[in-house]
């Protein structure tokens, strides 16, 4: 899932990756820094390393494998893993014996023993610290036999255990005697929620769910039964969509989920099992015997991390996480330095990608003045028109050092290429992706008129937008390019019987060349960008959403359909961190006020919506005289928030005892405390049932926070949570604990056995079961506040209009759950706050930010190029019966009534082809994988008889 | 990774198997291939949201046409697993080269024309 | 007990619970019970008197102070620790459990422990099972004799009583003297062969005491001070506990 994102960090033109360093000094002012970084040496030059890997096969050290977990081992010279970025191969001088033989086989002359610790300096305008975390050591937890019995192992482990590149190949099995488990249990908290062994009072956030999913994932892997327990105190599925995968794991897929922990781990020595006991929910004791026990560890920042940052003067807090405040969430201590993921404190992956656009929209909004100054950008060279010329082909055969040399009879396979129909010139390279080799392809290109080039070297996935560029550099469009894998499909996998590779290699060059001769020159279609935005939503979301686009000069046009801005958090007062809400909401209000690039139109309506990415067009009825208003915009913002859940459950509406958190928040504002003896509060109403199986997020802090307030107020009064999980991840953990430090009492029930609330003279009368005592309890009290869920605003009309995908709880949909947390599936539409899912309000201003910076890399741009690979339709022999319209899956495809033809329109087009070939009379094609494209390969590789 | 798997299998890329078309699958098989399979991504986790369920219709409704005509179905078949799976891809060129090889060559290959 | 219903409301009052936290450093942690039920999977005594070390602690939680003082579960409780050991909040329910056992009056706490209290408090060789200063005195001469006569290598071995100025002050549970005297010989024969230079005290030599296992306080401190007094007075530096 993450090469993807690490191809394109390697190959952006403005990243520029120093790996194996360290930062030193960080001096200067927000906006000009001079960052001093030592340099650790790498003894292989990364510039000139192909990633071959010759050097790992000759080492004859052997080294413990880190990347995983030591469980397998690797060599002295070696990469941590195949997808790594910068694709270069390092000497762990730890370990390396310096036979020199690495030396001797490096074709690139990479190698460079002499390297030594070198010392360097960059200047920045703004810095974001983002260096993660590591898993807790569990070596301390004698009682669990880390370390000492070979089948406990951490998550960590386990993890790679179950990955296919992991040490045993994917395989489920235990390290004890590689046996596949038949049971295997989970501990969870290893490192987390442990005030008294490792001092991490916090919630690792993460761990429930990796669990979850480790199970899930070992079940599939296993070939019998596999018994899959989850011992937890509380299962944290808080995030959007979690509790639906915790329910299926629990429901359908059969894992045990025990609230239990286990006091301690024995080894039955003759088996290699594990015996543990544990309490049951009845208060039984419990013995059972498992073959494996993975320890769910929890985040933690090592020390010499946390010393970096200190050493930029950075604070931090007493978990060593970043110090931030809950309206300035990325921020830290240090002006112009930002932070993000877990060491801003323990998160998931969808909340760190999130944040970390955050950070880059404050590190941006910092220098959006010099935007453009200091990047790179590529010289465009005007194209030559090849159309109506006879395919020239030109083959490259690589030899990558001996990857391909070494096991393929490469002068054969160039001999071969240059008897295949119009080839016009071959060569072979020592390496075709050296600097060197594309300076002589564009001397090749223009000394043979070439007009069609094929490369036969290694996958297109790293190499084919690098030779394409090359193409365009002489003016070659850049779709006149064809690969043929012979290293990763061939060479690499068939290194033992050289013959066949030989002739496998003829045989992928003979289709790359035949595929060439029907290519044809496509055309980027480049638009224009509308530089101004459209925000959805005058909350909090929306407002710091807006606030960060016109901090990167963009003119924002911000929707509220109230007459005020400040949606729901106008109802708030404090955060649980003490953070005045109200103030804060004043401040950003104003902010927005008085920002000339921000034009704010209240009780605004949308009444139309036309347009693709950069160019949308919005009608919107606004103000008590409903005037009318047109926007032209290049990127939308979704901001449109949530609301508070009106409970019917628990006397709700019925007993004016009976109130929500809100209102028990404003309550406690108003009233204060000095009337009552007794507060109870019941968790999860409206959420985690079956009309909305999903998990609120915010509840359990809400309640915690307002049982705070009171116990604070007046020790003496007594409050109760009645609770099914309490959810306090992250840092928040710390206010749980504060709560019950003060007194408050918490009592778990099962959703089945919900508690009951009685309405007398006296009082109301809750009854729950005690679940430790398992004794029935009736608590007298004169309030109850129910803890009401998030829903989703009512966005049905304005969805209708702008054509919004929404979940079937009403949250919008975001494109990629984990990669892309803030974009919308259509391009240039992006979203933020708890219009995406129940948030936290610094949760709210960490993604509203991302979405600013999101939509700040559309609007810096003056003009976007779309992909050329679309689908077209020939709309003479179209017969309009619409099966591209209804097959479509993202609705490209229209019938326009007016012309009477299908149209797809590029700019939306996602270039998967399903209609192409879906359509019944073969009238839509797509773009660089035509029909005559895909069959002629088909063909040629059939020519040669199988 | 560097995964040991049968020569005979030879790729042709699509940007999503979506664009798989029963006539490019009907195409191998006229031409003489013995075996035609379709490796897409993981059932619901497709790019492009269904083409690789779209494609395991097709390859069904391949199946179908080829018993008709009397050859064997089960010579074209789907796969699915994620792009971190290099392990799985080199046991299903494995697991196809040895089924093929099982049926015996593509009767029509002496029919084939290039 | 299942059919009883545990009426909650009011404001809170002072409960059992509150006052342990009291002379507890960080309040033992009491409050901080995650209900996780590690301490009870550990503990040696889960499941007597259908109780154990989390429900005992979540009925001190919610007020039950009757209940705890009607329990005779702490007085099952071994103050292993194990519990403590393993709890994520480090909570102290071997204090809980020693404080519970002093909410009963002295008369209604357990005979056998209660006899072995007070027997200690009527000697001055604090020993539970009443042997005076003389008997010990006695027995440790004549074991001491006896193996001098058959073990050779051990003729100059010595077991001295009250000597002033040893470096180590030892003492010794009354069991060995009284139902077996050559159990003492073991040690003995360890601090000999290391050349220590130690001794037994007539006065509060007997190491064990019930004082402390029956929560009476100021006995135990009675029984601590004989013992402690004596060594002090023998000017001993340093303190051997073998119980």
């Amino acid at each position: 899932m993450i090469s993807p994102k690490l191809v394109e960090v390697g190959r952006h033109l403005n990243i520029n990756i120093i790996t194996n360093s360290e930062i030193k000094t960080v001096e200067g002012e927000p906006g000009n820094f001079t960052v001093t970084l030592s340099n650790h040496p790498r003894y292989i030059d990364p510039v000139k390393c192909t990633g071959c890997g010759e050097c790992a096969k000759h080492c004859p050290v052997t080294a413990v494998n880190r990347y995983n977990k030591g469980l397998d081992d690797r060599r002295a010279t070696f990469i941590e893993y195949p997808q790594a970025v910068p694709l270069a191969f390092g000497i762990d001088t730890d370990t390396c014996i310096g036979c020199g033989l690495c030396e001797n086989v490096c074709i690139a002359r990479a190698i460079q023993y002499d390297e030594t610790e070198r010392e360097s300096r960059v200047t920045v305008g703004s810095i974001i610290l983002a260096p993660g975390s590591m898993g807790y050591d569990p070596s301390k937890l004698d009682f669990w036999g880390y370390g000492k019995y070979a089948n406990v192992l951490t998550s960590e482990e386990f993890e790679r255990i179950l990955s296919a590149s992991g040490p045993y190949f994917g395989h489920l099995s235990r390290p004890l005697d590689r046996e596949e488990p038949k049971k295997i249990a989970w501990i969870q908290c290893v490192g987390s929620r442990d005030t008294n062994r490792c001092g991490n009072g916090y919630c690792s956030s993460v761990c429930c769910m990796y669990a979850i999913k480790e199970a899930m994932i070992a079940k599939e892997h296993a070939h019998g039964e596999l018994d899959c327990a989850i011992f937890n105190m509380d299962i944290r599925s808080f995030g959007k969509d979690y509790e639906k995968y915790y329910l299926r794991a629990k429901d359908k897929d059969g894992v045990r989920f025990l609230k239990a922990r286990i006091h301690t781990i024995t080894e039955i020595p003759e088996t290699g099992d594990l015996q543990v006991w544990y309490i049951d929910e009845t208060g039984q004791r419990q013995d059972e015997i498992f073959s494996m026990v993975v320890l769910s560890v929890g985040l933690q920042i090592p020390e010499n991390v946390a010393d970096v940052a200190r050493n930029l003067g950075v604070e931090l807090n007493k978990y060593r996480f970043v110090e931030t405040g809950p309206f300035t969430p990325v921020e830290t201590s240090r002006p112009g330095i930002f932070t993000c993921g877990v060491f801003q404190g323990p998160k998931d992956i969808p909340s760190s990608v999130t944040e970390a656009s955050a950070a880059a929209c404050l590190a941006g909004a910092d220098l959006a003045v010099s935007r453009g100054m200091d990047t790179p950008t590529v010289q465009v060279t005007e194209q030559q028109d090849v159309s109506g010329e006879s395919p020239r082909i030109g083959v490259f055969v690589c030899n990558c050092g001996i990857n391909i040399g070494g096991i393929v009879d490469v002068p054969a396979v160039q001999n071969y290429s240059a008897t295949l129909p119009n080839v016009v010139y071959t060569d072979q390279n020592l390496f075709t992706c050296s600097q060197d080799t594309q300076d002589k392809i564009k001397e090749k290109i223009i000394e043979h008129k070439l007009n069609r080039v094929v490369v036969a070297s290694c996958s297109p996935k790293t190499h084919e937008q690098m030779f394409m560029e090359t193409l365009e550099a002489c003016g070659l469009n850049r779709y006149l390019f064809e690969m043929a894998n012979i290293r990763n499909q061939n060479s690499w996998i068939h290194s033992k019987t050289p013959a066949i590779a030989t002739q496998k290699a003829k045989d992928l060059v003979r289709m790359a060349v035949a595929r060439a001769s029907t290519l044809r020159p496509l055309a980027e279609k480049v638009i224009s960008v509308n530089k101004q935005a459209l925000v959805i939503g005058g909350g909090v979301a929306g407002m710091n959403a807006a606030l960060g686009l016109a901090k990167q000069a963009f003119r924002v046009f911000l929707l509220e359909k109230e007459t005020e801005l400040g949606g729901l958090s106008r109802k708030l007062h404090h955060t649980i961190e003490g953070g005045d809400i109200q103030a804060y909401l004043k401040q950003l209000v104003a902010d927005v006020r008085k920002n000339e690039l921000i034009d704010v139109v209240t009780g605004a309506r949308v009444t139309n919506f036309s347009g693709y990415k950069g160019n949308f067009k919005t009608d919107v009825v606004a103000g008590p005289a409903n005037t009318k208003l047109t926007i032209e915009h290049g990127v939308i913002i979704v901001a449109t928030g949530a609301n508070e859940y009106i409970p019917t459950e628990y006397l709700y509406g019925q007993d004016p005892r009976v109130v929500t958190q809100l209102q028990l928040g404003d309550r406690l504002e108003e009233i204060g405390v000095s009337d009552l003896s007794t507060v109870v509060m019941i968790q999860c109403v409206g959420s985690r049932n079956s009309t909305n199986e999903n998990c609120s997020r915010i509840c359990c802090q809400n309640a915690i926070k307002n049982a705070l307030i009171i116990k604070k107020a007046d020790p003496a009064i007594q409050v109760y949570i009645l609770y099914r999980d309490i959810r306090t991840y992250g840092l928040m953990e710390d206010y749980y604990t504060e709560a019950r430090n003060l007194g408050v009492i918490f009592i778990r029930f099962d959703e089945t056995n919900p508690p009951e609330v009685k309405s007398t003279p006296e009082g109301l009368i809750v009854s729950v079961t005690d679940h430790i005592l398992r004794m029935p309890l009736e608590i007298q009290t004169e309030l109850l506040a129910l803890s009401a869920g998030v829903t989703a605003a009512d966005t049905g009309s304005l969805c209708g209009i702008m054509k919004f995908n929404r979940n079937p709880e009403g949250f919008f949909i975001e494109a990629h759950v984990k990669l892309r947390p803030v974009d919308m599936p259509g391009d240039g539409i992006f979203l933020c706050g708890t219009a995406h899912a129940p948030k936290l309000i610094s949760e709210t201003i960490a993604q509203a930010q991302a979405a600013a910076s999101r939509a700040t890399t559309f609007l810096s741009k003056s003009e976007i190029k779309l992909s050329a690979i679309t689908a077209k339709v020939d709309t003479e022999h179209c017969v309009k019966c619409l099966t591209c319209v209804r097959s479509c899956p993202f609705g490209v495809p229209v019938f326009n009534t007016e012309k009477q033809i299908i149209e797809i329109d590029e700019a939306t087009c996602h270039g998967c082809g399903v209609c192409a070939a879906i359509c019944p009379r073969r009238t839509i094609q797509l773009s660089f994988y035509e029909d005559d494209q895909l069959n002629c390969k088909i063909d040629a590789l059939l020519a040669g008889g199988m | 990774m560097r995964l040991d798997y049968p020569a005979n299998v030879k790729i042709i890329r699509v940007p999503c198997t979506g664009k798989v078309d029963v006539l490019h699958l009907m195409r191998a098989i006229q031409r003489g291939a013995d075996g035609v399979y379709v490796v897409g991504c993981l059932e619901g986790s497709c790019h492009y949201k269904e083409g690789n369920l779209r494609a395991r219709e097709r390859v069904m409704h391949v199946q179908q046409l080829l018993q008709e005509i009397g050859l064997e179905g089960d010579r074209v078949r789907m796969y699915n697993l994620s792009s971190g799976e290099g392990p799985t891809f080199a046991a299903y060129a494995r697991e196809m080269t040895e089924h093929i090889k099982a049926l015996g060559p593509n009767p029509l290959k002496k029919w084939a024309t290039a | 007990m299942a059919e009883e219903v545990i009426k909650l409301g009011g404001k809170k009052k002072s409960y059992f619970i509150d006052k342990v936290k009291e002379i507890l450093p960080d309040g033992g942690n009491l409050n901080l019970c995650l209900t996780c039920g590690a301490c009870s999977s550990g503990c040696p005594a889960t499941g007597l008197d259908n109780m154990d070390p989390r429900k005992f602690l979540r009925m001190a939680a919610l007020g039950m102070d009757e209940e705890i003082i009607k329990s005779d579960w702490p007085w099952m409780c071994t103050m292993c620790q194990r519990c403590i050991y393993v709890c994520p909040m480090k909570i102290d329910i071997p204090q809980l459990v020693y404080n519970a056992r002093g909410l009963r009056p002295r008369d209604q706490r357990p005979k056998g422990i209660l006899g072995s209290c007070d027997m200690a408090l009527r000697n001055e060789s604090t020993s539970a099972m009443g042997i005076s200063p003389d008997d010990f005195v006695f027995v440790v001469q004549d074991v001491l004799e006896e193996v001098r006569e058959s073990q050779p290598e051990f003729a100059d071995m010595e077991a001295p009583i009250d000597k002033e100025g040893a470096e180590f002050f030892l003492n010794q549970n009354s069991r060995e003297p009284v139902t077996e005297p050559n159990e003492l010989l073991p040690l003995w024969k360890i601090l000999h062969l290391v050349g220590a230079d130690w001794t037994y005290g007539s006065h509060g030599w007997a190491g064990e005491n019930y004082c402390m296992f029956l929560a009476d306080n100021d006995s135990w401190e009675k029984i601590t001070r004989t013992t402690v007094n004596q060594a002090n007075k023998l000017g001993c530096k340093i303190f051997l506990n073998t119980e």
